[in-house]
């Protein structure tokens, strides 16, 4: 038989072993990968549908006092796309460039890339990311992203400052509380499991973003757009290379308004230098000239070596001093102390401070906060210039009489002037009142600050008369105004040539330094003006600028908080925001949102309605309670025994106007209308707190 | 005729084919699961690919086999055809290999050519007048093989192809091809394998040399034989140099994957790490993050079984594993108990066949082997391959039944 010389018991075992063997080294090594060696097998994988979803959190607004948004953020995506996920490549990559703008073949290449992760676009506005993310595709992937806005642009920009594009703060306000403003980025870690489910993995945990500080600043927006406005007209009337103006409250030596011209905006930063983003009013120091004469009279009066009544020959516009000529703009004969602040006499002024002991005089200097940094708690402060008297020449105290020889900043300047009118009082100026975080708790309360007491109130009162008649009969005559009384002083500077280390001859400082109203000043303002070429004189080019601002800010409401202790009550700036809130109750969601994201007003919807029904706010955020259907009529929930947050909580705002009565916290005890009252349109309740 | 039908059929293969095609459907299904309806759309396919081949497989299985044997030849020969044809109107499939198109219906040739040079050198085989250890005989053997294997080579489907250099020994060796011709047919592998090494050629020829004295034949055929294996030796290297581009990257890539982890060292790093992250017990049907998150390749046709892997684990594996393992050796089981020699041969073709597949698939899974694009027997997708696989199982259990047939 054929199949005897086929058959071979030897062969059949041959075959068989072969089998096994090989057999074996399969089973073998898959025993080392899923076994031996599962855990490495386990982490790589685990690396490769691990998903790291950084959160950033966003960072805090600037307000000014009032809560009016200075610099804040909107939300943009960063869209990127898992090309092994994406389901409908052709159709993505269409969108993506009509809404992108960019070549369709472009997304096409980055969708049939080998990659788990492609950029699509980086920064994409909200709505048109929404376009895209509409797809629905499982292979797309967003990140919220947030990118600084500055609403006012270029006001108080130097202030302000500024961010890079990953929205570092890089200077001003945006550098200094860089740490606050900034918060800390969350992270959540995603996992896929089979079915591409994405849920959170217990063993990393998500870690929620901190939102940054809201920092609320002393500033009045309203105040500040008038200093830039009218100094903008100052600097083109008078052809000026620079100007600034800062604006205090000489009570507090809280910063109302700070200008700078040049400015920059800081929306497109990069565009330009850093000449238009110092912030002049606290960086440049200057020889401030005759705005000086106050502080020396200042000494003068209160060491009692002088009265107002006293009067001095003034050497008929020309003086000699060793060997140096002083000069006055116009000639003066005998005029009386009052008459030389009023007429602005060098000669006058010098001849008068002679009596003052240099050391008296520095030590006055130095007491109105001159050759120190003011500690306005701002990075890049320059504390000028104020030598010691052992240095002295022997014009030195005759040129700082009269505002040479002496480097001041615009802010000290604003600040010693502050002193100077409101009863002698140095105040630390300051620009950030508090910080706040999204809960409403409030961090580094700052309170005036009284650095010490300069000079008596009746030096102080005297001054401000002085100030008056500059304003009224003297030099500063172009910043008087009809209907309210205010004082000022002038002052014109030639500028030294600090090649030659002489003055120059038509290159001037041109301030105006004053306050308003007379009786009860609640504004001090200071105009500087550098080089101005049409008309030189402090008069001429910073007055009339001090005098437009004064105007226009002077009926502004004064600042109702009880300037000693501010206590800015959480609850009020929502009931603020929400003021001018519409009715949204039965508009359609969408729109409801797109309100609340205009506004800047954080929300969230609850409920699967499409209809918004009730509004109410809870913690800092808008509650949208939705429904199906609109319910036409109201009832007004019974409020009384809960605090006013819990009452806020409960009230549906887009119905009703809230109105508290007492104080700004605590439990409600009575409320109108009474509960139970029915109502059909928007109506006010008044809320009693005690 | 139930009754007839339940008596002959040989059930315990049936049930082992019955139990690997469940499991391939489950896993193809895993596959290309993507929780959509659509994602039906592979699993429906090739759930008509399985009744195609079961179909196949019975009509096979219920033909007379003097039939079959008698078939062989033109079997053949229309394979040949067709393996011709494919470079005239062949179109690309997803890897090297090429298909023939008739309207929808899409043919591989080199399929059916497995099936058809089995049974032509069964057949050849076991003609009485054979006699394996004749040059002639073993010659007409040969060219039977190396004919679809350079044609299929030549398409350029390197994989399949070595399919067929695969059968050349089992199929002569089981046949009595005596141990010299034996060693004089699988030297010349090792030659070539040693030829990259100067040292490693330097001892193996020594060892050839050492046998070959040993043999005590002629020493004109002992200068011939020797005279072959430096021949092969110089011209291997040469060769490597003439493969194309992507079979050389493949065989580099298979030496040392993490050498090119974003490139074809990709796929077998992948499939290593869905299998070795299954651990033993798996991860659960449809939970395979690897295959579901589709970071495997071809994670439905060439690397399906890294989804068994991953999904079911070591203990998953085991079981395929073990029932390829019955199934082969009960084939071989059937080869020593059918009378008829051809059925014998063609059983350890059928075998062979298997067995490779099975060794180079799941090697290449985990490494072992290179990534060659050969199919997982029953499991992975892709309708020829199953279709044809089937019907040597039909062949197969055409043999079981009428194993007491000369």
């Amino acid at each position: 038989m054929a199949k005897q010389t086929v058959l071979n018991r030897a062969r059949l075992i041959f075959v068989a072993i072969g089998i096994i063997l090989l057999w074996l080294l399969l089973e073998f090594n898959l025993f080392r990968i899923q076994v031996v060696d599962h855990q490495l097998f386990s982490s790589v994988a685990r690396r490769q549908y691990l998903k790291k979803i950084p959160l950033p959190a966003m960072r805090g607004n600037i307000f000014d006092r009032y809560g009016n948004k200075l610099a804040g953020s909107s939300i943009h995506y960063d869209l990127a796309a898992d090309p092994t996920l994406v389901q409908k490549p052709r159709q993505m990559a269409r969108l993506c460039s009509k809404i992108l703008n960019r070549p369709e073949n472009y997304f096409a290449a980055k969708l049939s890339r080998k990659s788990r992760f492609q950029y699509l676009g980086r920064k994409v506005s909200e709505d048109k990311a929404k376009q895209i993310l509409a797809l629905h595709d499982p292979g797309l992937i967003h990140f919220p992203n947030f990118r600084r806005q500055y609403p006012y642009g270029r006001y108080a920009a130097q202030l302000l400052g500024f961010t890079d594009p990953d929205d570092k703060g890089l200077g001003g306000i945006e550098l200094q509380y860089e740490k606050q403003l900034r918060g800390q980025a969350g992270a959540a870690v995603l996992q896929y499991d089979g079915p591409r489910r994405v849920f959170y993995n217990a063993d990393n945990p998500m870690r929620r973003p901190k939102d940054g500080l809201d920092v609320y600043l002393t500033l009045d927006k309203n105040i500040q757009t008038v200093a830039e406005q009218e100094l903008l007209k100052g600097v083109k009337k008078s052809k000026a290379r620079a100007g600034m103006v800062v604006i205090l409250d000489p009570n507090s030596g809280a910063v109302l308004a700070m200008a700078n011209y040049p400015g920059f905006d800081p929306n497109r930063q990069q565009k330009f230098s850093a000449e238009e983003k110092r912030n002049r009013v606290i960086a440049d120091s200057y020889e401030p000239g005759s705005t000086m004469k106050i502080m020396t009279a200042a000494a003068l009066l209160q060491e009692q070596i002088h009265k107002a009544d006293d009067i001095v020959f003034c050497e008929n516009g020309s003086f000699k001093l060793y060997n140096k000529h002083f000069h006055d703009t116009k000639k003066h004969g005998w005029l009386s102390f009052r008459k030389v602040i009023e007429k602005s006499s060098n000669i006058g002024m010098i001849k008068l401070s002679m009596p003052l002991p240099a050391s008296t005089f520095f030590r006055y200097l130095k007491s109105f906060g001159f050759g120190t940094a003011t500690g306005i708690g701002l990075q890049g402060e320059s504390s000028g210039r104020l030598d010691n008297p052992q240095t002295w020449s022997g014009l030195s105290k005759a040129s700082i009489s009269i505002g040479y020889e002496i480097g001041v900043t615009t802010l000290q300047m604003a600040t010693a002037y502050a002193a100077a009118i409101n009863g002698g009082y140095l105040y630390r100026p300051y620009v950030v009142d508090h910080l706040q975080d999204t809960q409403g708790d409030i961090y580094d309360q700052k309170r005036p600050q009284i650095i010490r007491q300069v000079i008596s109130k009746e030096v102080s009162d005297q001054l401000r008369s002085f100030m008056r008649g500059v304003v009224d009969r003297g030099t500063g005559i172009n910043a008087k105004l009809d209907e309210i009384i205010v004082g000022g002083k002038t002052g014109t500077a030639r500028k030294m040539d600090m090649k030659t280390k002489r003055y120059d001859l038509n290159r001037y400082t041109a301030s105006f330094i004053g306050f308003a109203p007379f009786e009860h000043p609640r504004f001090v303002c200071a105009v500087v003006m550098d080089e101005p070429k049409n008309g030189h004189f402090g008069g001429k080019a910073a007055a009339p600028v001090f005098r437009e601002i004064i105007r226009r800010i002077i009926h502004l409401e004064a600042d109702s908080r009880p300037s000693q202790q501010t206590q800015p009550a959480k609850q009020l700036i929502f009931t603020r925001t929400l003021k001018d809130l519409p009715d949204i109750t039965g508009f359609q969601l969408p729109s409801a949102v797109a309100l609340l994201k205009a506004r800047g007003i954080r929300y969230r919807v609850e409920g699967k309605g499409s209809v918004v029904d009730q509004i109410v706010l809870r913690k800092k955020k808008i509650i949208l309670h939705t429904k199906e259907k609109l319910s036409v009529g109201k009832k007004v929930p019974n409020l009384i025994g809960l605090t006013l947050r819990e009452a806020l909580a409960k009230v549906d705002l887009s119905r009703f106007r809230v109105q508290l009565d007492g104080t700004r916290s605590g439990i409600v005890r009575r409320q109108s209308p009474s509960p139970g009252t029915v109502i059909k349109k928007r109506s006010s309740l008044l809320l009693t707190c005690r | 005729m139930t009754k007839d039908f339940s008596a002959k059929i040989d059930l315990i293969l049936l049930s082992a084919i019955l139990l690997l095609l469940t499991i391939g459907l489950f896993t193809v299904y895993s596959a290309t699961y993507t929780g959509h309806a659509q994602s039906q759309l592979y699993f429906n396919r090739q759930l008509i690919f399985v009744a195609i081949g079961l179909i196949s497989m019975l009509v096979v299985a219920f033909t007379p086999l003097k039939l079959i044997q008698r078939l062989a030849y033109p079997f053949y020969g229309l394979s040949i055809l067709l393996l011709i044809l494919v470079f005239f109107l062949g179109v690309k499939g997803y890897g090297a290999e090429r298909w023939l198109a008739f309207g929808s219906f899409k043919l591989q040739p080199s399929e059916l050519a497995k099936l058809a040079t089995i049974l032509a050198v069964a057949r050849y085989l076991s003609s009485p007048e054979v006699d394996i250890n004749k040059f002639k005989h073993l010659l007409v053997t040969a060219v039977l093989i190396f004919l679809p294997f350079l044609l299929i080579a030549k398409q350029p489907d390197l994989g399949t192809s070595l399919v067929f250099l695969a059968l050349l020994i089992p199929l002569l060796y089981w046949a009595g091809l005596n141990w010299f011709i034996l060693f004089i047919l699988i030297s010349p592998f090792f030659t070539a394998l040693f030829a990259f090494n100067f040292y490693a050629f330097l001892i193996w020829m020594f060892i050839v040399v050492l046998i070959l004295i040993f043999s005590r034949k002629a020493v004109s055929i002992m200068a011939i034989i020797f005279i072959l294996h430096i021949t092969v030796g110089l011209a291997t290297p040469a060769m490597w140099a003439h493969l194309r581009p992507y079979q050389q990257q493949r065989i580099l890539t298979f030496a040392n994957p993490e050498k090119d982890p974003k490139g074809s060292g990709y796929q077998i790093i992948q499939s290593k790490v869905a299998i070795g992250s299954g651990g033993l017990w798996g991860k659960g049907y449809l939970n395979g993050t690897q295959t579901q998150l589709r970071f495997l390749p071809a994670q439905h046709t060439d690397f399906i079984f890294s989804v068994i892997g991953e999904e079911w684990g070591f203990m998953g594996v085991m079981i395929v594993l073990a029932l390829f393992l019955a199934l082969l050796f009960y084939l071989l089981y059937l080869a020593v108990l059918v009378k008829s020699v051809f059925s014998s041969v063609a059983l350890i073709g059928i075998l062979t066949v298997l067995f490779f597949h099975v060794v180079v698939n799941i090697g290449m899974t985990i490494g072992l082997a290179p990534v060659t694009g050969l199919p997982l027997p029953f499991i992975s997708y892709g309708g020829s391959f199953l279709i044809s696989t089937l019907t040597m199982m039909g062949c197969v259990l055409n043999f079981s039944m009428n194993r007491f047939n000369n």
